[in-house]
């Protein structure tokens, strides 16, 4: 097409110019590939861990006790709910709750204890292999407890140190048990690292006088069922209880999420700008070398509209070969970090006080989208920028460029 | 060792009055009836108090607590002297034997003896319940000094088959130590025995009951030796003392009111 033929011509006629502003549009588009594909890579890391580490895809409750954490509003059928989860390719584990103090010496610290069954742990979440020091419960009930990393600092506590809890038990009395110090948890949020204190789901019903009464049982197909169908699935069965996923009992990751989006977005409309000016710049220094051109065009005849199809197809051109080389060269730095990721081992920033937990290596994760949007965001702004100079042109008075009086 | 705990109350709403109370209460002056004057309220009360803040004395009592979420029956023993002394111990059931709570003075402890830990009842706490009944640490605490603490009047009367009831209304002293914005004592004044005592909030509103029955002998006198605590807001619930022994002794020894001997 001649368009083309003219568009790379008259490109080509001051080739730095032309390169230099390729080379930022493209800069300015692989950059922006990068950031969405590392956001979306730090998004999935955390929902990841949330749902692996000890929350679940799903949670199961009796209706009203997320109001209150209440002791005495237990699941009605706990068994039966297993039973439903049992042939799927999920696993589930029970937990009860109850909130009381652990002591050591002079020091205590309030904590909620998790009563929880070790083997169905082990089955189903990845928490009882984030173990700092020591080791998690064993399957038989000896009072160990685990704690949580900061529980544990604030009490000063060592694998093997016994620690008093006393509690309000369920039938009023005062619980109060000794137990040792079996393990202490690596990092894994801040509410598991503040205040957990896990102990055998029979120790709970001795210390608590619970009868053995389940609070939750948290569901977790590792990814192989989506949440909102387990959760579908399960309410079917058991409509007598309160099934959630995930993504409603924790609303504000949600919200932390689209907070992160925005950032990135704000980010880069800086970029779209930079891009924006640059094509501008760079058109208007193009048409004002060639204003004595434009003006014997216009003397003979051609059509203003055509003068604006010619440095619209120019800038056109530009963006084109720009944006493919910036998505290439945006995709292949994703795709490496994708593989061998950003290691946030050495930053100063102390992760452990992150409410979501992420992994030590900051992968990307690249999708079709994040290479289609920075293209096409770099295009919706470019080929307007360029309107400008385009129109410009294609005002010019023949007569008075002529006479060299632009 | 010692450590702050701070008690959370139960899920309900814990009203109750001093065990101490029922104890004092136990703990009655002479049976003999004395001259009866024209029902001044506050001679009535110092009657109720003499019985009350009586000699020492120990014994076994019974609680029963009904609340919403369980019902428990515990067995203590208990000692007091004076009014600013005592100590209980759990003996019944099993899982709680050994537990015990001293006061002295303004001071409260309790002693956990799985834990082998003597924990300071502070004052942030007295509002709660002692052992998940109705009564609380409040209660145990406050001298319960009627006829110095309130403003009383007679405020009613009633001539009942056991007796003359009179109804006294009191309401705190300015500089009393009182939790309650007014109490109404009802006392069987042939007897000399309290009948029920109803404690009202600052609003007016009724709070708790405090119930006296089944007089009979205790301790070598005649006694009111099931006292039945009920919150107003939960009329299901109640914890009731039934009174099984009780002995006076001229002078129980200081040093059984002592932290070394809590944690016996």
């Amino acid at each position: 097409m001649p368009v083309l033929a003219y568009a790379w011509r008259n490109l080509g006629r001051n080739r730095k110019r032309t390169l230099i502003t390729l080379l930022s549009l493209a800069f300015a588009t692989a950059v922006l590939i990068v950031s969405f594909a590392l956001l979306d890579g730090l998004i999935g890391d955390i929902e990841n861990n949330i749902t692996s580490i000890s929350a679940g895809e799903v949670q199961i409750h009796a209706p009203g006790y997320l109001d209150e954490r209440s002791l005495h509003r237990t699941l009605v059928d706990p068994a039966g709910i297993l039973r439903i989860v049992e042939p799927t390719a999920a696993k589930a584990a029970p937990r009860s709750y109850g909130d009381g103090l652990l002591a050591r010496d002079v020091r205590s610290s309030g904590c909620r204890f998790w009563g929880v069954d070790p083997a169905a742990e082990r089955k189903t979440f990845s928490l009882p292999e984030r173990i700092l020091s020591g080791d998690f419960l064993s399957d038989q009930p000896e009072r160990g407890i685990v704690l949580g990393e900061k529980l544990a600092h604030s009490l000063r506590a060592g694998v093997g140190d016994e620690l008093d809890a006393i509690v309000q038990a369920a039938d009023g009395s005062l619980g109060n048990e000794v137990f040792i110090l079996r393990g202490i948890l690596q990092t894994s949020g801040a509410e598991i690292d503040l205040s957990a204190a896990i102990i055998h789901e029979r120790d709970f019903a001795d210390l608590f006088v619970s009868g053995g009464a389940v609070h939750e049982i948290a569901v977790n197909s590792g990814g192989r069922i989506s949440a909102d169908r387990l959760r579908n699935r399960i309410r079917a069965s058991a409509p007598g209880a309160d099934v959630k996923t995930w993504r409603e009992i924790l609303p504000l990751f949600a919200g932390t999420v689209q907070n992160a989006r925005k950032a990135v977005w704000v980010f880069s409309i800086c970029f779209f700008l930079v891009a924006g000016l640059g094509i501008m710049n760079t058109m208007l220094m193009a048409t004002y070398e060639r204003t004595r051109e434009f003006g014997i065009m216009k003397a003979l005849g051609t059509a203003p509209r055509r003068i604006v199809g010619m440095i619209l197809s120019e800038s056109a051109l530009l963006c084109l070969c720009a944006t493919i080389a910036g998505a290439a060269l945006g995709a292949a730095a994703s795709l490496y970090l994708a593989d061998a990721g950003l290691d946030l081992g050495g930053f100063p920033i102390n992760m452990k006080m992150t409410t979501f937990i992420h992994s030590a290596v900051w992968r990307a994760s690249l999708g079709w989208k994040n290479i289609l949007l920075p293209v096409l965001c770099i295009w919706a702004v470019c080929i307007p920028a360029a309107l400008y100079p385009a129109l410009t042109a294609s005002r010019l008075d023949p007569v008075r460029t002529l006479h060299g009086l632009y | 060792m010692q450590t702050d705990m701070n008690h959370n109350g139960p899920l309900m709403r814990i009203v109750g009055t001093v065990v101490g109370l029922g104890l004092l209460c136990a703990a009655a002056a002479s049976a003999e009836p004395e001259k009866r004057s024209e029902h001044n309220p506050r001679e009535i009360l110092e009657r109720v108090d003499k019985m009350m803040h009586g000699d020492s004395s120990s014994g076994v009592l019974v609680m029963t607590v009904q609340a919403t979420h369980w019902t428990r029956t515990l067995e203590v023993e208990f000692s007091t002297k004076s009014a600013d002394r005592f100590l209980v111990r759990i003996l019944s059931p099993k899982k709680e034997k050994g537990t015990a709570t001293l006061r002295s003075g303004s001071d409260i402890w309790n002693y956990l003896p799985k834990t082998n830990r003597v924990i300071k009842v502070p004052s942030v706490s007295l509002a709660s319940s002692w052992m998940g009944s109705h009564f609380t640490y409040d209660d145990m605490l406050k001298d319960r000094r009627l006829a110095d603490d309130f403003l009383s009047a007679v405020t009613n009367e009633e001539v009942t088959e056991s007796g003359l009831l009179v109804e006294i209304t009191g309401t705190p002293k300015p500089d009393a130590p009182v939790v309650w914005g007014s109490i109404q004592v009802v006392i069987n004044t042939d007897l000399d025995l309290p009948r029920w005592i109803r404690y009202y909030d600052e609003a007016g509103e009724l709070v708790r009951t405090l119930e006296f029955s089944d007089i009979g002998p205790l301790g070598g006198r005649r006694l009111p030796r099931r006292q039945r605590m009920t919150p107003a807001d939960k009329p299901h619930e109640f914890t009731e003392v039934i009174y099984r022994e009780l002995l006076y002794h001229p002078d129980l020894d200081d040093a059984l009111f002592s932290l070394r001997a809590l944690q016996r």
